[in-house]
C-alpha cells in the first residue's frame, strides 16, 4: 500500500514540477492606454505583446511573424520574476500602412532544448477608430486635417490639428506635433481658439494650421500624433470611493492618437529651363537704386514678384547677361503682405559698379507651374540701364576710351573748363542744403555774460559783507536794549533765572562799556557812578547785579531766602533806569 | 537725402548733370540741377558755371553768390575766382577798389559761425582765467594780447551774424534807381546788369538798395534776391 501511494505521489509531484516547469508564449495588441484590443487605426501606434511567461530555464528571444505588414516605431523588453518564476515581455510598437484584417505571429522561441510556439493573432486596421466617433464618451478627439491629399511637387497644402474637448477639468499635457517628413512647413501663426457644437455637445477646441509645400513626388504619410492628457478618476471606479471626501481629485493618465494623413504628390511635367516656384504669380519686375553711381558703391536690385498667397517660390531666379562692368550679390528675401490675398516677395541683391560707363541690365525670367492651367508661365522683367562714373580719385582726371577693341559704353569725362577762365565743377562739396551748425545765439550769449555775473556776484558779495561787518557793532549798539528786553522775556517764559547776569553783561557790552578782557564788575561800578548814579541806588543795582550773577555761579537751591520771581520783574526795572544812564 | 523725382535721387541728379556738364550739353546740366529740390552750395557752383558757360552772366552770378552762403574754405575761393572772372568779362573792375578791409571780410566769411563761436567762447573763458589765475602786473602784454584776440574775433561774429540778416541782389537787367519807391520819384542813377547790391529795404513791388555809393529804388522784378 505504501508502494503504491509512494509511487503515485512521485508522479504527481513530477507532473506538477513539469506542470510549473512548462513555459508559455502568447500574442496580446494594447493601444496606447494600455487596454488590449483587437481593433487599430491606421497610422496610430499600438503595442504587440509577446508574453513568454513561467521560465525557469533559458529561452531564446522569440521571432513573430507578420511584423512586415507594419512599420516598427520601438522595441523594448520587461521581465517580472515571481517565486522564481519569470516572465518576459516583448513589447514592440508598430504602426499599420493601411487598412486591412492582418495576422500577426505565431511568435516562436526555443525552451530548454524544445521549440514552443504562440497562437496566432488576428488584428483588424481600420481608418478611423470606432471609438473615436464624437457620438460616444471619448472626452478627447484629435483631428488631422488637410484641403486636399492629391497635389503636385511644390503645390501648397493647408493641414490643421484640431484638439477637441468636452470637458473643462481635463488636463492636456502634452500635444505633439506631427511630422512633416518630405514637406515645407510653414506655421500659419498661432493656435486659434473656439467651439464647435457636434451632436447637441459643446467642445472647446485649438487648432494649430500650417502650410506644406511637397518636396518630393510619391506616397506621404504624415503618422498620427498623440496627445497626453489627465482625465479625473470617476468616483465609482475608486476603491475609496465612500472616502473621496477626504481626498483631493485623482486623475489618470491619457494618451489619444490623431488620425493619420496620407498624400499622393506627383511629379511636375517635365520642363527643358529652370523654374522656379508653383502656384500662381502675376508680375515680376525689377527695380535698381540708385541708377547712377560711382565706381565701388552700393546698388540695390530688388525683383519683385507679386503672387497668391499659397504660392511657394522653390528657388531664387538666377541673374543672366549681368555685364562685365558690374558685379552682384544675393542679400535677402522678404514678403511684404499687400493684404489683398496677394504676397510680395522681393529678392534683393547687391550691385557693384566695377567699371565706370553705361551698363544695360537685360530682362529677368521667372517660370513657374500654374496650377490652374497646369502648364508652365514665364514673366519677365524690363531691362534696366545704369550709368556708373569713376570713383572720386578718378573723377578730376579724363577716362580715354580703350584704344584697343574699344568698349563702346565707356564715357569720357573731361575738364571742360581747361580753355576757359573760371575754376571747374565741384563734385565733392554738398549737392544738398545743410544748415550751417552754430551754438544757438542765446545759449552763446549766456556763456559769454556766465563769467562777468559770476564776478560780478562775487564783488558784490565781498562788498555787501565788508559793509555788514562795519555796521554790526553800530547796529548792536544801537538795538542793546531791546535785544536784552527780548531775552529777558524767553529767560522769563522758561524760567531761566541764569541767563538774567548774561543779559545784562552783553548789554553793557553792546553798549560799548566792558570789553572782553575788562573785569566786568568793576567797568560797571565805574561807569555807572561815572555816569552819575546815586549811591543808593548804585548799591541796590550792585544788589540785584550780585543775586543774577548767583544764580548763574550756584545752585538754586543753595540760595536761601530769596524771591526768585522778584528778580525778572527787577531786571526789567533795571533796564529802564540803565537806558538812561549808558 | 532723397528728391525722389520720376524716381532719382538728388545724388543722381548731381552726378548726371556732371556728366551732360563734361558733355558740353550745358543747358540740359543746368535743368538737371535746377531738378534737385534742396540745393547746397556744390549746386549752386555748379549751375554758376552752367550759366557762365551760357553765357547768362546774371544768372551765373546769382547762382554763384547764392553758393558762397553755405561754402567755406577752398569751396569759397573757387567762388570768389569765378565772380571776379565774371566782373574781368564784363567789364567790372574790382580789383583795384578792393580794400584791405574786403579781404579782411572775405577771410572772416570763409570760416563757420560755429568754428568763430567756439574760437571766441575759448579765448573768452581763457582772458577770465587768466586774469583770475594768473595776471600780474608785469604779463599786461598778455592780457592787451588776450583782450585784443576776444575782441577782433567779437566784432568778425558781430559782423556775421549781422551780415547773414542782410539780403544781396543781383540786378538782372539795366536798373534805373529812383529816390523812392515809385517811377514818379526822379531817378538818381542806373545799376548795371549782374551788379550786385545790398537791398535794405523791401516796399512792395520795390527794393531799397544800395551798390556802391548809389542808394535808391528799384523795381522789385530787376533785382534778383540772393
Amino acid at each position: 500500500m505504501d508502494k503504491i501511494v509512494g509511487k503515485y505521489g512521485l508522479m504527481a509531484l513530477i507532473l506538477m514540477h513539469g506542470f510549473f516547469a512548462h513555459a508559455d508564449i502568447s500574442l496580446r495588441v494594447r493601444d496606447g492606454n494600455g487596454r488590449q484590443v483587437k481593433e487599430v487605426v491606421v497610422g496610430e501606434p499600438f503595442i504587440l505583446e509577446v508574453v513568454l511567461d513561467g521560465e525557469h530555464g533559458s529561452a531564446r528571444n522569440p521571432t513573430v511573424e507578420g511584423l512586415h505588414f507594419f512599420a516598427p516605431a520601438g522595441r523594448q523588453t520587461k521581465m517580472q520574476t515571481i517565486n522564481g518564476v519569470t516572465t518576459f515581455y516583448y513589447l514592440y510598437t508598430l504602426t499599420a500602412k493601411k487598412t486591412g484584417t492582418y495576422e500577426i505571429g505565431p511568435a516562436e522561441t526555443v525552451y530548454n532544448g524544445s521549440k514552443i510556439k504562440s497562437k496566432p493573432l488576428k488584428i483588424v486596421a481600420v481608418e478611423e477608430a470606432s471609438s473615436r466617433s464624437l457620438n460616444n464618451s471619448e472626452s478627447v478627439v484629435m483631428r488631422l486635417m488637410a484641403d486636399k491629399t492629391r497635389v503636385v511637387v511644390g503645390e501648397s497644402i493647408q493641414c490643421s490639428l484640431r484638439l477637441l474637448c468636452d470637458s473643462d477639468s481635463i488636463v492636456i499635457q502634452e500635444v505633439n506635433q506631427p511630422e512633416w517628413q518630405g514637406f515645407v512647413v510653414n506655421s500659419l501663426g498661432d493656435p486659434t481658439k473656439g467651439t464647435q457644437e457636434i451632436n447637441g455637445i459643446q467642445y472647446n477646441f485649438v487648432e494649430w494650421s500650417w502650410r506644406l509645400y511637397a518636396e518630393k513626388s510619391g506616397r506621404i504619410v504624415i503618422p498620427a500624433t498623440a496627445v497626453n492628457f489627465k482625465e479625473p478618476v470617476d468616483g465609482q471606479e475608486s476603491s475609496f470611493a465612500h472616502f473621496s471626501f477626504f481626498f483631493s481629485q485623482r486623475y489618470k493618465n491619457r494618451r489619444v492618437y490623431s488620425n493619420q494623413l496620407t498624400f499622393d504628390v506627383d511629379q511636375l511635367p517635365a520642363y527643358a529651363g529652370q523654374m522656379h516656384g508653383v502656384g500662381l504669380f502675376f508680375r515680376f519686375k525689377a527695380d535698381l537704386k540708385p541708377s547712377v553711381a560711382k565706381q565701388g558703391e552700393g546698388m540695390v536690385l530688388t525683383l519683385s514678384l507679386v503672387r497668391s498667397y499659397d504660392s511657394h517660390l522653390m528657388k531664387n531666379p538666377e541673374l543672366v547677361g549681368i555685364p562685365q562692368g558690374l558685379c552682384a550679390y544675393h542679400s535677402r528675401n522678404y514678403v511684404v503682405d499687400q493684404q489683398n490675398g496677394l504676397y510680395l516677395e522681393c529678392i534683393e541683391y547687391v550691385m557693384q559698379g566695377i567699371k565706370a560707363g553705361d551698363w544695360e541690365i537685360p530682362e529677368q525670367t521667372f517660370t513657374y507651374f500654374d496650377i490652374d492651367s497646369h502648364t508652365y508661365k514665364t514673366l519677365r522683367t524690363e531691362s534696366i540701364l545704369v550709368t556708373i562714373f569713376p570713383s572720386a580719385s578718378n573723377s578730376e582726371q579724363p577716362v580715354k576710351n580703350n584704344m584697343n577693341g574699344a568698349d563702346d559704353n565707356q564715357i569720357i569725362i573731361e575738364d571742360a573748363d581747361n580753355d576757359q577762365e573760371i575754376r571747374p565743377l565741384n563734385t565733392k562739396g554738398l549737392w544738398y542744403y545743410q544748415a550751417q551748425k552754430s551754438i544757438p545765439w542765446f545759449i552763446f550769449l549766456i556763456i559769454v555774460i556766465a563769467p562777468i555775473v559770476s564776478f560780478l556776484a562775487v564783488w558784490f558779495r565781498k562788498k555787501w559783507k565788508y559793509r555788514i561787518n562795519r555796521r554790526q557793532p553800530i547796529t548792536n549798539k544801537k538795538r542793546a536794549f531791546v535785544h536784552a528786553r527780548s531775552a529777558l522775556k524767553k529767560a522769563e517764559k522758561n524760567g531761566l533765572y541764569a541767563e538774567v547776569y548774561p543779559i545784562f553783561v552783553s548789554l553793557f557790552g553792546s553798549r560799548g562799556v566792558i570789553n572782553p578782557s575788562d573785569n566786568v564788575h568793576e567797568k560797571i561800578t565805574r561807569t555807572l557812578l561815572n555816569a552819575g548814579m546815586p549811591h543808593d541806588e548804585y548799591l541796590a543795582w550792585d544788589t540785584f547785579f550780585s543775586y543774577s550773577a548767583q544764580q548763574m555761579f550756584f545752585k538754586k537751591n543753595d540760595l536761601k531766602d530769596y524771591d526768585y520771581n522778584a528778580l525778572f520783574k527787577q531786571a526789567y526795572e533795571w533796564l529802564v533806569v540803565l537806558e538812561k544812564i549808558i | 537725402m532723397n528728391d525722389s523725382k520720376n524716381g532719382m535721387t538728388g545724388q543722381e541728379y548731381f552726378l548726371r548733370a556732371h556728366a551732360l556738364y563734361g558733355a558740353k550739353e550745358y543747358d540740359q546740366a543746368l535743368k538737371t540741377y535746377q531738378s534737385i529740390a534742396h540745393k547746397g552750395s556744390a549746386t549752386w557752383y555748379n549751375m554758376g558755371n552752367c550759366a557762365y558757360q551760357l553765357g547768362n552772366y546774371t544768372d551765373a552770378r546769382i547762382y554763384w553768390k547764392r553758393a558762397q552762403r553755405d561754402a567755406f574754405g577752398i569751396q569759397r575761393a573757387d567762388i570768389l575766382y569765378n565772380i571776379q572772372a565774371l566782373d574781368k568779362k564784363i567789364g567790372i573792375d574790382h580789383a583795384s577798389s578792393k580794400k584791405f578791409t574786403d579781404y579782411g571780410i572775405d577771410q572772416i566769411n570763409a570760416v563757420q559761425i560755429i568754428y568763430l563761436q567756439l574760437f571766441f567762447l575759448i579765448g573768452w573763458i581763457g582772458l577770465w582765467a587768466y586774469v583770475k589765475r594768473w595776471h600780474t602786473k608785469e604779463r599786461y602784454l598778455i592780457l592787451w594780447f588776450l583782450i585784443a584776440l576776444n575782441c577782433f574775433v567779437g566784432a568778425a561774429l558781430i559782423y556775421r551774424f549781422f551780415s547773414t540778416q542782410k539780403q544781396i541782389g543781383i540786378v538782372v537787367s539795366q536798373a534805373t534807381v529812383y529816390a523812392g519807391p515809385d517811377s514818379r520819384y526822379h531817378s538818381v542813377g542806373t545799376i548795371n546788369v549782374a551788379t550786385e547790391c545790398k537791398i535794405d529795404q523791401v516796399h512792395g513791388n520795390w527794393c531799397k538798395v544800395k551798390s556802391g555809393s548809389l542808394v535808391g529804388w528799384v523795381k522789385k522784378d530787376q533785382c534778383e534776391i540772393v
